[in-house]
């Protein structure tokens, strides 16, 4: 359904056209630029003109761009560039003009196998590794490798493993210390009123896997969590609301209102019976990601007073308490917005330090280390100069960013993780997890 | 940059003077990095085509990676000369057995990429005995190429019974086989106009069991089909939708949305309320998270698709309203995605939660953000009538701000408020009146306007107010004049002697000065009503009006339907069924089967028709010009370029509001503004 991808630098110069059908006109390219780039009014990146649907993305000094006819699948082509973008970025180590020109040829090969007559096949690098011949340029470092020896470069290359079962994993991968880490990351999103409610609270999380292990092992994977009640359960669903208690209800469980997978967890298995198993790409991915807002450990209590006192003085005062255990602590930063004709800002901070920058309008306050159970004051005193034009102040919110270390807001954490491989029962692997909560979009209204 | 430099320098002459060399392999690399030059060179528009005869001779290599470039650099110069090209086929036939299917799949793919008669004729014994290839990338391969060959001709695919071929290949034991054959049938079926596809059960089964073992693209392709099965037997569908269930939480968010649709399809085809209702609740968690974690792009796909499917579960996201919050930095095309869905989901229980929000955003700087956020409480005050006090507090307060475009979508919607709720809140017209200064907005000033012909015995200065607008008279647009036209008629009704000589006036500029036939047609017409029959007039003119009804949905049930079959495309985006921007598109509407569920909230075929020929009339004689969202403009000028279509109204919100006028006098009348245009 992709009739042609194309790549082009922020002033619409082609470097990537590349096209699988024959439905395209050659003026596709200039329409881009002159139609789509310079015209301010397409607001989103999902553009039709004429019998053409322009869906694009933008990466550093790129757009990456598919052109499709007809009533395509958009959601297909846009989660296609996302992992176009991705792939590419493993082979060079940067995607970038200058990476792309190094690397034209091998980019078209790689586009022909991962797309047919516009039918996407596959992104999965160790499956195109089979496939692709044409050699990457590489920065040096963490580039993937596609190194080959030249006599390996004559041999007949069996294309049995290509569409194999296990198309996210090879045969034969080898390594001396097998070992399995698990980093479970949640972004926490905050939404709180000028007065102070919490108008939105949820947690998105991934678990972030990278496994380093041989041969074509088998992973399980056991989580404290719950599937909602809405999922599994909606008939006993009423009964449950009538006898709300949380430690009953719960049972020291954490309530997922939805998970996902990456598509190596058989999902009719976790379906049925509630379990993760799976067959690990090698290397880095994103195992699984949920989302949570029942039960949820909002980390920070933070009360915003902002008062305009006249034309000429705004008055701050924000607190903000740590409720997580005191032996964790946070990295943290406040941004706080002023108006744009400030003459004097004078912020006082218990801990930390805060400074205005003019160029964006804000206040700044860090706080490297924000210990559990206490509390941090803000005051600041903003003296506004008199402006003929009396603009609108637009009030952004007050933006907060945080990373707590071996703390999950929604309470997840990992039970067992359990790697055997079928030939090998005396198969060993050492396990490794972390956690951590960080700030998603965490916006305090003023 | 010294490496990408070196790209540019070389021309045409140095590189083919590689090819000149010895032809031993070690020579391979030299002409494997002389292509590589050669291919960049194109892509920077380079004339490089007189490497093609060397290209030819290069691809009898052995070498799989100069053998790929030169397929490569022939696929894009064939067309450019064919005549050279055609030189390449036996070259390429020869590939085609080699015994290497990697080779063989090469070959067989670039024989089907070029589009020169030589080529795809070539192709066509060597797909049918590919079809049977012991590799399964080899067979998926020749699948695909039935497909491309039939963009070439139609009729030579359908008459050497290749795609017959293609239907056995659903059979086939790899699935990423049955996977790619799949697809290419869909292709065909897609650009066709003959061929209509079904999947018996069996074939059905099959192919969700092919889902465990393709890579997430091709499960796409599979989940689009799904939709092409019927199920005829009670619980037939609920079995299929639980196989599917599982991939709802496939982290991949078009393998997602493809079980979205496959799921809501099949409960066309359920028998149980509850359960179908069950299943529209399944989908819900998996539309939050992908809304939540994805980008921009992807949130305002998923966020049109919600507006289509809340068409059909309106209760679906009550527990959940938070997600759609607007985040100070969404962008603005995903903030109004939002605002409608907050307006279709608002009720009497969470609106406590979601008018703060609207009155927020009604206070930000964005101008279109802000006038939408005016327009969702006008609508809400409609719509929820038990907290409508609620709602035009909140507008009275918004106008006290004394913003202009504030104020001027506010009277708008107070309009459509007075409306709605006749003889209640006559104080709002006072409001009204202290801001008239503030209204040069064609909409603003068509709103008013009805207003002052409407309350004329409320308002005392109503002729005085009436005449200022009369003044500009022939420079207004044929919307404000039309609604000059009626609210004139309608003071002189109601306050006959004071308005004799404004109404005297006001018809004879219609009937002997303007020269557009719709405002002159009127203006005959009700200067003969009030010579002939003043009471009789009266009674039609003053009648009461229908109600404003806002409690049906955005679109007809069978665009609904249609649209419910298209989540995740184009179609679901822009809101309209393919038909209607793709030339020769299919109608896609659920099948009939003695399991297909009937619609409960079906229009009889007789209102059906009647309202579908009222809509034509109205855009047919009355074409407003409205400021309308970007979508809309680029829409109409890529498939609508008559100004009368009646696409032009697709994407209003709500239903349109009947107008007395047009009932009683029996002819197309200015349609009153749709509340959220």
């Amino acid at each position: 359904m992709i009739s042609g991808l194309f790549i082009f630098n922020l002033k619409g110069d082609t470097l990537i056209c590349k096209t699988f059908r024959h439905d395209l006109k050659k003026s596709v390219t200039e329409i881009f630029r002159v139609a789509i780039l310079t015209n301010t009014d397409y607001r989103h990146p999902i553009v039709s003109i004429g019998s053409s649907t322009y869906i694009y993305t933008k990466h550093e000094d790129l757009y990456v761009v598919a052109i499709t006819k007809g009533n395509p699948n958009v959601m297909i082509v846009l989660e296609f560039l996302e992992s176009l973008i991705q792939d590419l970025t493993h082979y060079f180590g940067k995607l970038n003009e200058n990476t792309v020109k190094d690397n034209v040829s091998f980019i078209f090969e790689l586009l022909d196998e991962m797309i047919d007559y516009g039918i996407i096949q596959t992104t999965e690098p160790d499956a195109l590794a089979r496939s692709v011949s044409i050699t990457a340029v590489k920065k040096k470092g963490n580039a993937l490798s596609l190194k080959r020896s030249h006599s390996s470069q004559l041999a007949h290359t069996t294309s049995s493993e290509i569409p194999g079962s296990v198309p996210w994993r090879r045969a034969g991968i080898k390594y001396r210390k097998n070992s399995i880490y698990i980093d479970i990351v949640e972004r926490m999103n905050l939404l709180i009123s000028s007065t102070g409610n919490v108008l939105r609270s949820d947690v998105s999380g991934v678990v972030k896997m990278r496994a380093m292990l041989s041969g074509m092992p088998e992973c399980q994977f056991g989580l404290n969590d719950k599937l909602d009640f809405k999922l599994k359960q909606s008939e006993s669903k009423s009964k449950s609301n009538n006898s709300r208690n949380p430690s009953s209800v719960n049972g020291g469980f954490v309530i997922l209102e939805d998970c996902q997978f990456h598509q190596c967890v058989r999902l009719p298995e976790f379906e049925n019976e509630h379990r993760i198993t799976f067959i690990p790409p090698d290397g880095e991915v994103e195992l699984m990601s949920y989302r949570s807002h029942e039960n949820i450990n909002i980390p920070f209590r933070i009360v915003p007073i902002v008062e305009q006192l006249s034309k000429q003085k705004i008055i701050y005062r924000i607190s903000i308490r740590a409720d997580y255990p005191h032996k964790l602590s946070s990295s943290l930063n406040f941004r706080i917005p002023v108006p744009t004709n400030v003459v004097k800002a004078n912020p006082r901070v218990n801990r930390g330090k805060a400074g205005y920058e003019p160029s964006e309008n804000i206040i700044n306050w860090k706080i490297p280390r924000f210990l559990g159970e206490t509390e941090l004051i803000f005051y600041a005193e903003v003296e506004l100069s008199n402006t003929t034009n009396q603009q609108i102040w637009a009030k952004p919110p007050i933006s907060l960013d945080f990373n707590i270390l071996m703390f999950t807001s929604s309470g997840l954490h990992v039970q067992y993780l359990r790697v055997s491989e079928p030939s090998n029962s005396k198969y060993k692997s050492i396990k490794w997890v972390r956690y951590s909560t960080r700030a998603g979009t965490c916006e305090i209204r003023i | 940059m010294s490496s990408s430099s070196s790209h540019f320098s070389s021309t045409a002459a140095d590189l083919l003077a590689v090819f000149s060399s010895d032809n031993k392999d070690k020579s391979a690399n030299k002409r494997i990095s002389a292509l590589k030059k050669a291919i960049a060179g194109i892509s920077y528009g380079y004339d490089m085509s007189s490497l093609f005869p060397s290209v030819i001779s290069s691809m009898e290599s052995n070498n799989l990676e100069l053998k790929k470039l030169c397929y490569l650099y022939l696929k894009i110069y064939a067309s450019v000369k064919p005549t050279e090209a055609k030189r390449a086929v036996k070259l390429i036939l020869n590939d085609i057995y080699s015994s290497n299917p990697m080779i063989r799949s090469l070959a067989l793919r670039t024989l089907t990429s070029v589009n020169i008669k030589n080529f795809w004729v070539a192709a066509m014994d060597p797909i049918v005995r590919l079809l049977d290839d012991t590799d399964p990338y080899v067979r998926k391969t020749a699948a695909i190429g039935i497909a491309k060959l039939y963009s070439y001709d139609k009729k030579m695919v359908e008459s050497s019974g290749l795609i017959d071929h293609l239907k056995e290949m659903l059979s086939d034991e790899s699935s990423v086989v049955v996977a790619n054959s799949l697809a290419a049938l869909m292709n065909i079926v897609n650009s066709s106009t003959g061929f209509k596809l079904t999947f018996s059960r069996e074939i059905s089964n099959k192919l969700v069991k092919s889902l465990t073992d393709c890579s997430e693209w091709l499960q796409v392709a599979i989940l689009d089909a799904l939709i092409f099965y019927v199920p005829q037997k009670p619980g037939e569908a609920e079995s299929f939708a639980e196989r599917i269930s599982p991939w709802l939480q496939h982290g991949n968010a078009a393998v997602c949305m493809g079980a979205v649709k496959v799921i809501l399809y099949l409960t066309n085809y359920m028998k149980d309320d509850n359960r179908v209702k069950e299943y529209f609740m399944k989908t819900q968690p998996p539309l939050v998270t992908l809304l939540a974690r994805k980008s921009s792009a992807t949130q305002y796909v998923i966020l049109r698709n919600i507006q289509i499917i809340l068409e059909q579960c309106p209760e679906m996201f009550a527990n959940d309203i938070h997600f759609f919050y607007c985040n100070f930095d969404d962008p603005i095309y995903v903030k109004l995605e939002k605002l409608d869905i907050l307006t279709k989901i608002a009720d009497i229980h969470n609106l406590d939660q979601i008018l703060p929000e609207f009155v927020e955003y009604a206070s930000e700087i964005d101008v279109e953000l802000v006038r939408k956020s005016v327009k969702c409480i006008g609508y809400l005050a409609i719509k929820i009538e038990e907290r409508k006090n609620d709602c035009i507090d909140s507008l009275i307060e918004l106008m006290n701000t004394k913003v202009t475009y504030v104020i001027q979508e506010a009277v708008i919607v107070i309009r459509d408020i007075l409306r709605k709720y006749p003889g209640s809140y006559k104080s709002l017209v006072p409001i009204l009146y202290e801001n008239l200064d503030s209204l040069d907005e064609p909409d603003a000033k068509s709103a008013v306007i009805w207003i002052l012909g409407q309350y004329a015995e409320e308002i005392e200065d109503s002729i005085t107010l009436l005449n200022d607008y009369l003044k500009g008279f022939f420079d207004e647009p044929l919307e404000i004049q039309l609604t000059l036209l009626t609210a004139v008629i309608k003071v002189f009704l109601k306050k006959p002697t004071a308005a004799a000589d404004m109404v005297t006036n006001v018809l004879q500029w219609c009937t002997d000065e303007v020269n557009d036939p719709d405002l002159r047609d009127r203006g005959i017409i009700y200067s003969r009503m009030l010579s002939a029959n003043p009471e009789l007039a009266k009674k039609v003119i003053l009648a009461n009006m229908p109600p404003v009804n806002v409690g049906t949905g955005m679109y007809d049930p069978d665009t609904t339907e249609q649209l419910m079959l298209n989540i995740s495309t184009l179609s679901s985006i822009y809101h309209k069924p393919p038909n209607r921007f793709v030339k020769g598109a299919q109608v896609a509407y659920c099948e009939p089967s003695p399991v297909l569920r009937l619609r409960t909230r079906d229009s009889n075929p007789s209102n059906t028709d009647s309202r579908e020929s009222n809509h034509k009339k109205y855009n047919h004689f009355h074409q407003k010009s409205q400021t309308r969202r970007v979508m809309e403009q680029y829409d109409r000028n890529s498939w609508n370029p008559s100004p009368f279509s009646d696409e032009s109204n697709s994407n209003t919100f709500s239903g349109k509001f009947d107008s007395a006028d047009q009932e009683n006098l029996g002819m197309p009348m200015t349609p009153e503004t749709h509340l959220m245009d």
